[in-house]
């Protein structure tokens, strides 16, 4: 039976490189502080790796912060074990933390990260010296290329994590009745379960004495170069990326370029795995000879499973770039550039990550939310988040967009429908800017506002945890989508496929409408699926949706990417044209009414504002409630998104039809 | 002593004393800013509203209305 071993430091130091480097489990590193939201557990042989958020002291007051806190109270002495991660570039700070662990006593390996960046700047640690004065383990790491890794698993595996020699403990001696007691560890947790005020004399001078005594500690253990190259490419950057004018157009063009090439880069790849997926199904229908099963797998689980496959190109894409910005230290400048803006709306730069995080998924981004030190700015961006344009809209967008902008380009490599998608994300984006403005106006509590952050240095990405980390985010992605999109699929199908009329009913009715050029639009027509789409017709028909597009808007409910899943599959229920893309069969929908495509402009603009207001995921409110404590928030979430995605997109259809 | 308004780009500081220990001082505190910590003012930026200071290699944004609980002094007399 192994260890727990729990991975502790400060923001930033490098704690999720290590446990990538450990575990082998990729997750999400990037150069900002605070990516480590909630603990992440990983194995590195017999032994569980927990990564926890990082931690300035253990008086620190972030709804995240205090996740690491707690697992530190209650420690297992048995069990747990602790790697301290330090930044070796600068050991003072980092210490701070390491000396109040030690002075509750608790069994450690202190691994010093960045030695590559030591060597740069000059610095030299004399870590014999350091674990002769603290009593325990000392490794060099270098967290990009895994050196001193063998040194750290040799520790971890022989168990030989020591208990440090204490700091200031005695300074918290006290004799209570004939005991005598050491109240350090219980005046943090009196700190926690009072919620003393933020400025504790307590807190403050426990870190002031720290620093103060590490200062003299470390004069013999840490010697820097006087010649320290200054660090001229951040300083030359910053000069730029962070001056109001140029950074923020520099910002806009990075966005600009960032949705370019979403649909740039990925517009083959996308075009063969849908050729890809209409052939299997041909040829899935013909090896199967027709019948219910050949129906089943190439009408239901092969157009829905490849209604989502279609998208892993993009998804790819975007977190690649996305990662790529974290990795240099780029988004740091983002919060910085946009505090100045969202003040206007009642947020800060501190809410620049969760909404940014967003484009990815709503969920780690309402996580990333916790790491907000102001309650109420907070709350709002927890509420806002779901705007955000995320992956699971992007096939829904990218559908609706290629029926209504043309395939050409502006300035030869600039094209129309990558400027389509960039403004869903700016409507996105405003939306939920509007909506903190309007329930920051609602609550009147006082706000707080604080405002600080670490810039990291601007570094290279490191390509490999980049690529690994898409790899894991894009398989976590279609995995679990693809979970819920196969359940549907068949079930779709079996709606579709299946009426509770009989066969000489639809035969009769097939036989009334001889102008039909293919009866299964008549079979689906009468199906089960047909009958709960014409069930809420009324209530959509005025956002320009027929019954078909209601079974997709029903079925997206659960998740927004299954509405491409559920198209796929109403539309291949056709006997002809199995080959033809998703976008094809779209294109030949007739509305016999006004006589126009059913897809026409009015149509797609209402479904991509409804796609881009409502609040389809399941998984989001979930994750709203439990970060909020109860249901009423995520309903009034719910019910206020979903009447405005009703509202936007009866409007827009009106106005264009 | 003197206010954050008087204080240009590039110049050297210390932290002198907080007004009072309030909470900004102690969110300064955690990233390492004390009392004596002296600081290089990278940019003084009052159209963001932001104060950059680098110190130890490292550069700590902070909003403008957030760093005025610390009074800080030229160094060197400047």
């Amino acid at each position: 039976m192994g260890n727990k071993i729990l991975l502790l430091g400060n923001p930033n130091v490098g704690k999720s490189s290590l446990f990538n480097l450990l575990t082998g489990t990729r997750q999400k590193t990037g150069n900002y502080d605070g990516v480590t939201v909630e603990k992440k557990e990983g194995r590195f042989e017999t032994h569980r790796i927990i990564d926890l958020p990082g931690l300035s002291s253990v008086w620190s007051e972030g709804l995240d912060e205090r996740v690491s806190i707690q697992r530190v109270l209650n420690f297992d002495e048995a069990s747990d074990r602790i790697i301290f991660v330090a930044d070796g570039t600068n050991l003072q700070h980092t210490l701070v933390l390491f000396s109040q662990l030690a002075d509750l006593q608790l069994p450690m390996v202190m691994a010093i990260n960045f030695k590559d960046e030591l060597l740069s700047k000059g610095i030299s640690i004399d870590i014999q010296q350091l674990q002769n004065k603290i009593a325990c383990p000392v490794v060099l790491l270098n967290g990009r290329t895994g050196e001193g890794l063998d040194q750290l698993k040799h520790i971890i595996r022989n168990n030989e994590f020591a208990t440090p020699n204490a700091f200031i403990r005695t300074k918290y001696e006290a004799v209570q009745g004939d005991v005598f007691v050491n109240e350090y560890a219980g005046n943090i947790q009196k700190y926690y379960d009072s919620d003393i005020a933020l400025a504790d004399p307590i807190a403050l001078e426990d870190i002031e004495t720290r620093d103060r005594q590490l200062k003299n500690f470390l004069t013999e253990i840490v010697s820097k170069d006087n010649n320290e190259p200054a660090n001229l490419l951040t300083d030359r950057l910053d000069k730029v990326l962070l001056h109001p004018i140029y950074g923020s157009i520099i910002f806009l063009a990075i966005l600009f370029l960032l949705f370019q090439a979403l649909f740039n880069l990925s517009a083959y790849p996308m075009d063969l795995i849908d050729a890809l997926f209409g052939n299997l199904s041909a040829w899935a229908n013909d090896a199967l000879g027709g019948g219910w099963l050949s129906s089943l797998l190439s009408d239901g689980v092969i157009a829905g499973i490849g209604g989502i496959v279609i998208f892993i190109p993009q998804i790819a894409i975007l977190f690649i770039l996305m990662g790529a910005l974290e990795s240099t230290g780029y988004m740091a400048r983002i919060a910085y550039l946009s505090d100045r803006w969202l003040k206007g709306f009642g947020l800060s730069g501190s809410s620049v990550i969760p909404l940014m995080s967003g484009i990815a998924c709503a969920i780690p981004a309402v996580m990333a939310a916790k790491r907000i030190r102001d309650e109420k700015e907070r709350f709002v961006a927890m509420l806002v988040v779901p705007f955000m344009t995320c992956n699971a809209r992007l096939p829904v967008y990218t559908i609706l967009i290629a029926m209504i902008f043309p395939e050409d380009h502006f300035f030869y490599i600039f094209n129309f429908k990558g400027l389509a998608l960039l403004a869903m994300y700016l409507i996105g984006t405003f939306t939920a800017l509007f909506a903190a403005w309007v329930m920051t106006k609602l609550n009147k509590s006082a706000a707080t506002n604080l405002w600080i952050m670490e810039l990291p240095r601007y570094r290279w990405p490191h390509w490999k945890n980049v690529f690994l980390d898409t790899l894991n985010k894009t398989k976590i992605f279609v995995f679990s989508a693809g979970k819920i999109i196969l359940i549907l699929s068949i079930i779709l199908w079996a709606l579709a496929s299946f009426s509770p009329q009989s066969e000489a009913f639809i035969e009769k009715q097939i036989a009334s409408q001889p102008e039909l050029a293919d009866a299964s639009s008549v079979r689906l027509e009468y199906s089960y699926a047909g009958y709960l789409g014409k069930f809420i017709e009324p209530a959509i028909a005025p956002l320009g949706y027929d019954w078909k597009i209601g079974i997709a808007l029903l079925s997206s409910f659960a998740a927004r990417e299954v509405f491409v899943g559920t198209i796929a599959i109403i539309y291949s229920l056709g006997e002809e044209a199995e080959e033809q893309t998703i976008i094809e069969k779209l294109r030949s929908e007739w509305n016999t009414e006004t006589n126009q495509p059913r897809y026409n402009l009015a149509t797609c603009i209402s479904l991509l504002l409804f796609y881009a207001f409502a609040m389809q995921c399941i998984s989001t409110l979930a994750i709203v409630r439990r970060e909020m404590g109860g249901w009423k928030w995520p309903m009034i979430q719910f019910v206020g998104m979903t009447a405005l995605a009703y509202i936007s997109a009866l409007v827009a259809y009106q106005l264009l039809s | 002593m003197t206010d954050l308004d008087k204080i240009g780009n590039r110049q050297e500081v210390t932290v002198g004393d907080a007004l009072g220990q309030n909470n900004n001082y102690k969110l300064l505190m955690s990233y390492g800013i004390f009392k004596g910590t002296r600081l290089t003012v990278v940019r003084n930026d009052r159209w963001q509203g932001m104060i950059l200071v680098e110190f130890e290699g490292r550069r700590i944004a902070i909003r403008r209305k957030d760093a005025s609980c610390i009074k800080v002094e030229p160094a060197n007399g400047k």
